[in-house]
C-alpha cells in the first residue's frame, strides 16, 4: 500500500485561550484529490498552514510527503505546491520575472508546461503581481505551483471570491495538469459543488474538528435519503438508532438522512420501527445535502 | 554560489532605478568632495552650493534607507502568509545573497568615497583607516537598525511613520537623558560606570535587533523575533541608567575604539592634582552682574606644568561646617573660546614660542583666573567665618594643545598640511552674509581663514582652534577671535569633512605681511575625575 501523501493523528491547533482545532485525524492517499470542507472558521486554513509548517501544531503531529511538518525544509518544497489567498505576493515583480526567477529553484521545472498553463490561464508576463485582478493573481500563483509537476498540491481557499470564468479557467488548469500525471491535490474550500465536482476524498469540518473524512464515492453511497409516508394517525416517536443523522417531517412524509445505508438491509431495519404497509423509499444524496446535514446536526454526535 | 548570485540578479534588477541613482549622487559627491578642496573654493562657495551638498548628501542616505528597506520588504519571506516560506529558497542562498547587496552596493560605495578624498587630502593613512573603519561600522550598525523596522513593518510608508516617530521618541528621550545626567554629574556615577552603562546599552540593543532580524528571516516564528526586538531595546534603555557592573576599561574601549581614537575614551580616572595649596589661591571678588561674591581659582600653574589643559565638564563645590551645608554648581565658563579661558593655555603656547610677548586684548596680561563658585549675600552671612570641609569636585577631560601650522600672511596665504588646507585671506571687513543674529560687527578688517580638513575622532567635539598673531619684528603675539559665534564649532563630527570659517577681527593697523599667523588647535586627552578637600578652609568672604 502506497504512504499516504499527508497523514494526521490527533491534530490540534490552540490561538490563547481559544482552541481552533480539535482531534483532527485524516490522511490523504497520494494520487488522490482531497477537498476539506467547513464554514467559515472551521479551521480549514489553520489545518493547511500547520501541513505548511507555517504554523506549529498545539497537539498531535502530521506527515506531509513522508516527512513531520515541523521538519519540512526548502528541499521539500522542490515537491510541493501551496497556492493560498492569503499569501503575501512578492508584488513589485512581473509575472514573467516570478517565474524566471522561480525555475532555477526547482529541479523538475518544466518550461513547456508553464508555456502551456500561461496561455490557458491567460496571463500577461509584463504585469506586475500588484497590477493583477485577485483573480489573476490566484491563478499566476496557481501556474507557479504547477509548473514544475510538484508531487503534492495544496489549495487554501482557490475559488473564494473568483467570478465563475475565473473559477472556471482556474480547475480546467488544476485538472489538465493532475490529469496527466498522478499528483496528489489537497484543497480547502466553502464551495461544495467545486469539491463535489473535483474531489474523489472528502474531509468536512465543523468548527475546530474533522466529521468525515473518506472517499466521495464512499460517502455518497453510504449517506442515503429514506422517505417514509406515515399514515396520519402513525406517532413518529420512535428511536431511529445512531445511523440516523437527521430527522424531518413534511406533511405525511418523514425524511431520514442515514449515514450507514446498506441497501435492502438498511430498509429492512426501518421497516421493523413502522407499522407494516406503509412505503420507505431511499435516494442518492448530493455532497451539498449531506455538507447540510452535519452543518446542522448537533456537534456532540460524529456520524 | 549559482543560485546566490541568481537571486543578487534578481535583487539587482529589481532596484535598478533606485541603485542607479544612488550611484549617481556618490559620483557627484565625490565630485562636490573634489571641487571643495580647491584653495579658491571657499571664496566661490555660494549658498546655492552649499544646499546642493546638503540636497546630495541628504538625498543619499534617503536612498540608503529606501533601498535597505525595499530590499526587505520585496521579498514575501517573513510572516506566516508569506510566499517566499513554501518556496525552496534555501536561508543558505537568501541571506548570502542579501549580505553581499548590502555590502558591495550600499556600505562599501557609501564608505570608499570619503578615503579616496583623504587620500586627495595626503591625509594619513591611520587616519584613513579610522575614517573606513568607523564609516562601515556605523553604517553596519545604522543597517542593522532600518532592517529590523523594515522586516516588522509592512509597506514603505509604514516604515516611514515608524521610524520618524521612534526618532522624534529618541530624541526627546536623549534630551530628556541628557538632562538627567548633567544634573546628576558624571561625578556621581564615575567615567568608568558611564562608559560600561553606553557600551552595554549599545551593545543590547544592536545584538538583540541583530538576533530578532535573524529570527524574522529564518524562523516563521516573527511576533517572538519582534518581542525579542522590543524587548532588547527596552533592557537596552534601562541598562544605559542601571547596569551595575563596571567592566574593565580594556572592555569598554575595545568597543569604542569603533568610534574614538585610541587615545581619547581611555576610561580611567586620571587624577588631577592641580593645586596642592589650592585653597590658598581662591581670590574672592564681588560680581555685580550676580550680586554676590564669588571665589575664583587660578588654573594657569596646570598649564604651566603640565602643557595639558583640561576642560571641566562638571565642577560641584560643596562646604560643611557644624550642622550647615552648602552646595552649590559654580558658575564656571563654559565658553570654550572666551577671551579669559584663553589664556589657560598662554603657558602652554609661550613654551612654544619663547620669546614672543603674548598679550590679550581684553585683559592684557592679567587674565581673570577661573571662577569656582558664586556665594549669595544670604549664605555670605550665614557662613561667614565658619570653618568646615570645603570639598571641590571636578570632571573633565585633559586636551593637549599642539601648534597646527604657521603661516606667513601674504596674499591668500595657504597651508597644506596631512589631511588639511588652511587657507588666509585679508578682507577688509568680515561679509555681513556670514554674521549671526546679535553680532556686531564694525567696519574693522579681519582675516578670513577657511579650514578643511578630516578629523581623525569621531564622536569627539570639533577642534578648537587658538589663533596668535605674532609680528617677529616686534616680538609680540596678540590672540584674535573670531568676529562671529561659529554655531558648529562643537558639536560632534563623524569621522568626516570638517569646513570651518573664522573671521578674525583686527584692529586694522597691524603691519599684516610680516605677520605670521600661528594656528593652535586642542587635542583631547584622558578623561579624569578628581576631588580635593581642604579639612580646615575658613569662609571669609570680605565683606
Amino acid at each position: 500500500m502506497n504512504k499516504p501523501a499527508i497523514w494526521a493523528e490527533n491534530l490540534g491547533k490552540n490561538f490563547g485561550s481559544v482552541e481552533a482545532l480539535r482531534g483532527l485525524n485524516f490522511s490523504v492517499p497520494a494520487g488522490s484529490i482531497y477537498g476539506l470542507l467547513g464554514p467559515n472558521g472551521a479551521g480549514k486554513t489553520t489545518t493547511i498552514k500547520i501541513l505548511m509548517n507555517l504554523l506549529t501544531p498545539s497537539a498531535g503531529q502530521a506527515e506531509v510527503l513522508g516527512r513531520w511538518t515541523e521538519k519540512l525544509r526548502w528541499s521539500d518544497f522542490q515537491k510541493i505546491g501551496y497556492v493560498s489567498e492569503n499569501q503575501v505576493m512578492p508584488d513589485d515583480m512581473q509575472v514573467g520575472e516570478l517565474l524566471a526567477y522561480l525555475a532555477p529553484y526547482y529541479p523538475t521545472w518544466d518550461a513547456a508546461l508553464c508555456q502551456d498553463l500561461l496561455q490557458q490561464l491567460e496571463l500577461p508576463t509584463d504585469r506586475r503581481l500588484k497590477n493583477l485582478s485577485r483573480g489573476m493573481k490566484m491563478k499566476a500563483s496557481l501556474l507557479a505551483s504547477l509548473a514544475f509537476r510538484p508531487e503534492l498540491i495544496v489549495l487554501d481557499e482557490p475559488f473564494s471570491g473568483l467570478d465563475p470564468v475565473v473559477r472556471e479557467d482556474f480547475s480546467r488548469g488544476l485538472l489538465s495538469s493532475i490529469s496527466e500525471s498522478e499528483w496528489t491535490v489537497f484543497l480547502s474550500s466553502h464551495d461544495v459543488e467545486e469539491v463535489e465536482r473535483l474531489c474523489d476524498w472528502v474531509g468536512i469540518m465543523t468548527p475546530g474538528r474533522l466529521v468525515i473524512s473518506e472517499p466521495m464515492e464512499q460517502l455518497l453511497r453510504r449517506f442515503q435519503r429514506i422517505d417514509i409516508t406515515l399514515p396520519a394517525e402513525a406517532t413518529t416517536n420512535i428511536d431511529w438508532g445512531t445511523d440516523i443523522v437527521r430527522v424531518e417531517k413534511s406533511g405525511p412524509v418523514l425524511n431520514l438522512i442515514h449515514h450507514q445505508f446498506a441497501g435492502d438491509e438498511t430498509l429492512a431495519a426501518i421497516r421493523a420501527k413502522i407499522p407494516s404497509g406503509v412505503t420507505v423509499e431511499n435516494s442518492a444524496l448530493t455532497l451539498r445535502d449531506i455538507y447540510l446535514a452535519l452543518a446542522r446536526k448537533p456537534q456532540s454526535a460524529t456520524p | 554560489m549559482k543560485l546566490i548570485l541568481h537571486h543578487l540578479r534578481k535583487d539587482i534588477h529589481a532596484q535598478r532605478w533606485a541603485l542607479l541613482l544612488l550611484g549617481l549622487v556618490i559620483v557627484l559627491k565625490i565630485a562636490v568632495d573634489l571641487l571643495e578642496a580647491h584653495p579658491d573654493y571657499h571664496l566661490a562657495r555660494t549658498a546655492e552650493f552649499v544646499r546642493s551638498t546638503t540636497v546630495l548628501s541628504l538625498t543619499g542616505a534617503i536612498l540608503w534607507i529606501v533601498l535597505l528597506v525595499r530590499l526587505i520588504q520585496s521579498e514575501p519571506v517573513s510572516g506566516a502568509g508569506s510566499f517566499w516560506l513554501t518556496r525552496p529558497v534555501p536561508r543558505g542562498v537568501y541571506i548570502p545573497s542579501k549580505l553581499i547587496f548590502i555590502t558591495f552596493l550600499l556600505i562599501l560605495p557609501y564608505a570608499v568615497p570619503t578615503p579616496l578624498d583623504m587620500l586627495h587630502f595626503q591625509a594619513a593613512p591611520a587616519m584613513i583607516w579610522h575614517n573606513l573603519k568607523t564609516s562601515i561600522i556605523l553604517q553596519v550598525l545604522q543597517a542593522v537598525l532600518v532592517l529590523w523596522l523594515a522586516t516588522y513593518t509592512r509597506s514603505m510608508s509604514q516604515f516611514w511613520i515608524v521610524a520618524v516617530s521612534l526618532t522624534l521618541a529618541a530624541i526627546a528621550f536623549i534630551s530628556a537623558n541628557m538632562y538627567f545626567r548633567l544634573s546628576h554629574g558624571f561625578v556621581a556615577h564615575g567615567i568608568d560606570l558611564w562608559l560600561t552603562r553606553l557600551v552595554m546599552s549599545g551593545f543590547i540593543f544592536f545584538f538583540g535587533l541583530f538576533v530578532s532580524l535573524l529570527i524574522g528571516h529564518t524562523v516563521r516564528k516573527t511576533r517572538a523575533g519582534f518581542s525579542l526586538g522590543v524587548a532588547c531595546a527596552l533592557a537596552a534603555v534601562l541598562a544605559g541608567f542601571f547596569w551595575p557592573f563596571v567592566l574593565p576599561s580594556r572592555f569598554t574601549t575595545f568597543f569604542l575604539q569603533g568610534f574614538a581614537d585610541n587615545s581619547s575614551f581611555t576610561g580611567k580616572s586620571t587624577s588631577a592634582e592641580y593645586l596642592p595649596d589650592w585653597r590658598d589661591h581662591l581670590v574672592w571678588q564681588f560680581d555685580s552682574q550676580a550680586n554676590a561674591w564669588a571665589a575664583t581659582a587660578p588654573l594657569t600653574p596646570v598649564a604651566t606644568s603640565t602643557v595639558l589643559a583640561p576642560i571641566l565638564q562638571n565642577v560641584t563645590v560643596s562646604f560643611q561646617s557644624k550642622g550647615e551645608q552648602l552646595q552649590s554648581l559654580p558658575n564656571q565658563g563654559s565658553g570654550l573660546r572666551d577671551e579669559a579661558t584663553q589664556f589657560d593655555f598662554t603657558p602652554a603656547i609661550k613654551s612654544d614660542l619663547p620669546d614672543i610677548q603674548i598679550t590679550n586684548r581684553a585683559y592684557g596680561t592679567n587674565p581673570p583666573p577661573m571662577r569656582l563658585f558664586t556665594l549669595d549675600a544670604f549664605n555670605a552671612n550665614r557662613l561667614r567665618n565658619k570653618t568646615g570641609i570645603l570639598t571641590l569636585t571636578l570632571f573633565g577631560q585633559m586636551q593637549s594643545l599642539v601648534k597646527e601650522a604657521a603661516i606667513p600672511l601674504g596674499d591668500r596665504a595657504l597651508a597644506r598640511l596631512q589631511g588639511k588646507i588652511i587657507h588666509v585671506a585679508w578682507l577688509p571687513q568680515a561679509p555681513r552674509t556670514y554674521v549671526t543674529l546679535g553680532t556686531q560687527v564694525d567696519d574693522k578688517p579681519v582675516l578670513d581663514v577657511w579650514s578643511l580638513s578630516y578629523e581623525k575622532r569621531s564622536f569627539a567635539l570639533a577642534p578648537v582652534h587658538y589663533y596668535l598673531l605674532v609680528d617677529p619684528q616686534s616680538r609680540t603675539g596678540t590672540f584674535l577671535y573670531d568676529s562671529q559665534p561659529n554655531l558648529f564649532a562643537n558639536q560632534p563630527t563623524l569621522s568626516n569633512k570638517s569646513s570651518q570659517h573664522d573671521f578674525l577681527r583686527l584692529k586694522g593697523d597691524e603691519p599684516i605681511d610680516r605677520m605670521v599667523l600661528y594656528i593652535y588647535q586642542l587635542e583631547p586627552e584622558n578623561y579624569f575625575n578628581a576631588s580635593l578637600r581642604a579639612t580646615d578652609f575658613t569662609m571669609n568672604p570680605p565683606l
